[in-house]
Formats: structure tokens, sequence, C-alpha cells
């Protein structure tokens, strides 16, 4: 009798099992585009689509706010007063600040005060093209973040500087949405803006969720897998946005020191921490400082963990991520980085 | 009259496990079958085709784009935006890349569980 009990258990639970597998919590999805790019946002749980819906409006007026090239974004009245202070709001005020931060600590090599050489460039626009070695000089004179003046709600670029929030916007936005999305309850979600991947929470099923880090030299393949809850994973990498002259590729990321597309030989930096806003511009900064200054970087102020992978097929994998990060096929020769030197 | 009705739950339990076995193993290769693209312009879902089913390669027009659908791929064959990243972009057969044409507002997306939930790369 015993055993017939057990059998019958045993049959209950497997049907439990069964029947589990279409149990889902509520599930909403919108992808939209805006801030110059596709952003794709999933939350789970009661009132989902509502949250994602305020998400999405919460976008389109950071993408008004923010832009360089809408007329009426705060960065064009900051850009368009170059010379004297205007006051603008604390959500631009947060990002100069995180973003002037990074640019001490790289000595440069992340700027916001790059527009003069973006719009020459003419990247975001329909037609990129290589400027003249004149022109250029001429604009670097007006690249230098230290320039820029914050007194309280109010910024001063000298005459003739203009800015772009386009290396730590997403980032921020990334970082806001994830707070509105926990203050309504939602504790499941992921979103994507472009490169910027933000995970809320874990997945519904309690699992981490598993973001695929893209093959820069194979852009329809993976060469690894991050398993992450409640972090940011920021890629940076020249391999999808880029035009061709003269049988030359240029890729969108401009040292700001030359002028020219950063030529660090590393070809995709992937920043993994808390703060989505912080890994953004670490992302770009450590794109253009290359490998040696990268690991130092990491190594002199830490808070993040990163993957480098170089052009001549290194993967370079901080410490850090030995758990929560392994590369897939074989394209790279794996290396760890420690934090003690080598 | 004891052992027999206990032969008996064994066999209907074993019945019982062989058959959700198959279930599951049917369950899953309905799924493989499947493959579902989506277009989107504008954030609006313009097309739900199954590629599973193609049999003759054929073409859509968007106001902008040209869609090249195949069995089991799908690609962007033309778009009137300057950059051609999205043309550039050749085919595609799963989930884990779609295609954007950011110009036109453009999103092909294929339906298929690729076991990852988001990617990071130098999409900007």
């Amino acid at each position: 009798m015993k055993r017939c009990v057990f059998l019958v258990q045993a049959a209950a639970l497997l049907l439990l099992v069964l029947s589990a597998c279409s149990a889902k919590p509520e599930k909403a999805g919108t992808s939209i585009f805006a801030m110059d790019t596709i952003i794709t946002m999933e939350a789970y749980g009661e009132g989902a689509q509502e949250a994602l819906d305020e998400a999405a409006r919460r976008l389109y007026s950071l993408d008004d706010l923010l832009s360089a090239t809408k007329e009426d974004s705060e960065i064009s009245k900051i850009n368009k007063s170059a010379g004297s202070f205007v006051t603008v709001s604390d959500e631009v005020i947060r990002q100069l600040e995180a973003a002037l931060e990074v640019s001490r600590r790289s000595g440069g090599a992340f700027d916001v005060s790059v527009q003069p050489l973006v719009s020459l460039w003419g990247f975001g626009t329909e037609n990129p093209h290589v400027p003249g070695p004149e022109v250029i000089e001429e604009a670097l004179r007006y690249v230098d973040y230290r320039k820029i003046e914050i007194s309280g709600s109010s910024v001063r670029l000298s005459e003739g500087m203009s800015i772009t929030l386009g290396a730590i916007a997403k980032g921020y936005a990334a970082k806001e949405l994830s707070e509105m999305l926990k203050s309504r309850g939602i504790s499941s979600a992921i979103l994507s803006l472009g490169g910027n991947v933000q995970a809320i929470g874990s997945k519904p099923d309690g699992s981490k969720w598993r973001v695929a880090l893209q093959d820069p030299k194979n852009p329809a393949g993976t060469a690894g897998l991050f398993e992450l809850s409640d972090m940011a994973a920021v890629t940076s990498g020249g391999y999808e946005r880029y035009f061709e002259q003269d049988g030359k590729i240029y890729h969108h990321i401009l040292d700001p020191k030359t002028g020219y597309p950063s030529g660090s030989g590393l070809i995709s930096v992937t920043i993994v921490c808390r703060d989505g806003m912080t890994a953004d511009a670490l992302s770009t900064a450590l794109f253009v400082l290359g490998e040696d200054k990268a690991v130092e970087y990491w190594r002199d102020y830490g808070g993040f963990e990163a993957v480098l992978i170089t052009e001549d097929g290194r993967m370079l994998v901080t410490e850090g991520l030995r758990d929560s990060f392994r590369q897939n096929g074989e394209n790279y020769s794996l290396v760890y980085v420690q934090k003690g030197g080598d | 009259m004891r052992r027999v009705s206990n032969k008996a739950l064994i066999i209907i339990f074993a019945c019982l496990l062989l058959i959700s076995a198959a279930w599951i193993l049917v369950a899953s290769n309905i799924r493989q079958d499947e493959l579902t693209a989506e277009i989107y312009v504008d954030g609006k879902l313009m097309y739900r085709l199954d590629l599973g089913k193609v049999d003759e390669e054929y073409t859509i027009e968007l106001p902008h784009n040209t869609v090249l659908v195949g069995k089991g791929e799908i690609s962007m064959l033309r778009a009137d935006c300057p950059d051609q990243l999205c043309v550039r972009q050749g085919v595609i057969r799963s989930g884990l890349r779609p295609i954007i044409c950011l110009p036109n507002r453009v999103e092909i997306r294929i339906l298929k569980d690729s076991g990852v939930d988001a990617v990071t790369g130098g999409r900007p």
C-alpha cells in the first residue's frame, strides 16, 4: 500500500512539473526608436505593460532633452550659448559630472567636448566623410573637457566648444529606467539600448539573465556569454557603425586626441558594472585608451569588470568575471587579467 | 493479489512516464519547425511570416526598403538610406541579431529561442 501511495505521488509530481512549463508570469515587451538607436525592453510581473509604456515615454523625453542634434534640447542650448552660462536640468548635470570624472581619470581619452569632431566627420548624418587634416587640426583646438565649467545647475563652455552626451546618455537612460521600473515593483526586466544592456533583477524563474557578447570579427555570431543579475553590460566596438571611403573603413569612435577614429588595437570593450551610466562612459574610454592603459585604469580605480578583445585575436577578461562569463568558440585566446599585475 | 496490483501500478507509472517524455519531444520538435519572422516599421508590426513554409524566394516592398524572404532566412535587399548597414548585414537565420535599418526605422526579427536574453555589442 505504501508503495502505491508513493507511485501516485510520483505521478502527481510529474504532472505538476509538466503543467508548470505552461504557467508563466505576465510578460510585456516593446521596442522603440529613440536616442539614435533601437531600444528593446522586456519586463515581467504584474503591471509590466504599464511600466514599459511609462519607460517608453520617459525615453522619448530624455531623447528630446539630451540629443546633440535636436534644436531644442538642453545640449543644443549649451552648445549655442558657448561662452556664457546656461541653466540646465539635474539630469544633464549628473551626466556631465560623471563624464568629467571619466575624462579626468582617462586623461581625456573620453571627452564629451568631442562634438566639433563628430560633426566634422558627419557621423549620424547622411554623408559621413573623411575631413581634411587642417580642419581636424582646427576642430581639435576646441576639444578640451577641462574648459567645461559647472556651477550649481549652470554650465559654460568656452567659445567655439560643443558637447555631446552620445557616449553616456544611453547608459544614463538605462540606469534611470531600471530605478523607475523597480520603484513600480518590477523585479524582473531586461533593457537593451543599442549595445547597452541593463539587467534588472533576475529572470522570472530566478535564474540569471543570459547576455551574449557579439563577436567583433563575425558580428552575426557571439564570442561569449555573461550570466548577470542586476547588472549593466555595455560594449563599445567600431564594427557596427562605420563608413567606407576609398576602400578604407572608418568607424565612429573618435580619439579626442588625434581627431581620427581610435586605432588603439582594441576592437571590442565590454564593461560590466551595476551603474549603467558609468559602464557606458567607461566602455568608450577604455576602447580609446587601448589594452595597457585600459588594464591600468581597471587596476587603479576598479568598481567594474571588463572584457577586452584585441585586433590580434586575444580576449582579456578581468578576474572578477571568472564565474559570470564564459567564452564561446575559439576565435580568441582567453587571458585572465589579475588585480595584482603580471 | 497485492503483488499483482503493484505490478499494474508500476506499468501504469511507466506508461505515464513514456507518454510525458514523448509529449516533451513532440513539443520541442514543433518549436524547431516553426521559424517566424516579424517585420516592424516604426515599432508597428507589419508582417508576420513563417520562414519554414517558404518554397520560393520572394520580396516584400516597404516604403523605403525591400525585404528578401527565403526558406529559413530573411535579409534586407535594398534600403534607400546612405549607410546601407542593414543591407550589408546579410541574411539572418536566428533571433540573435535582428536586422535594423535605423534611418527608416525598420526592424526584422526572428522569433527563435536562441537561449540568450540580450546581446551586448558594437551597435551604438
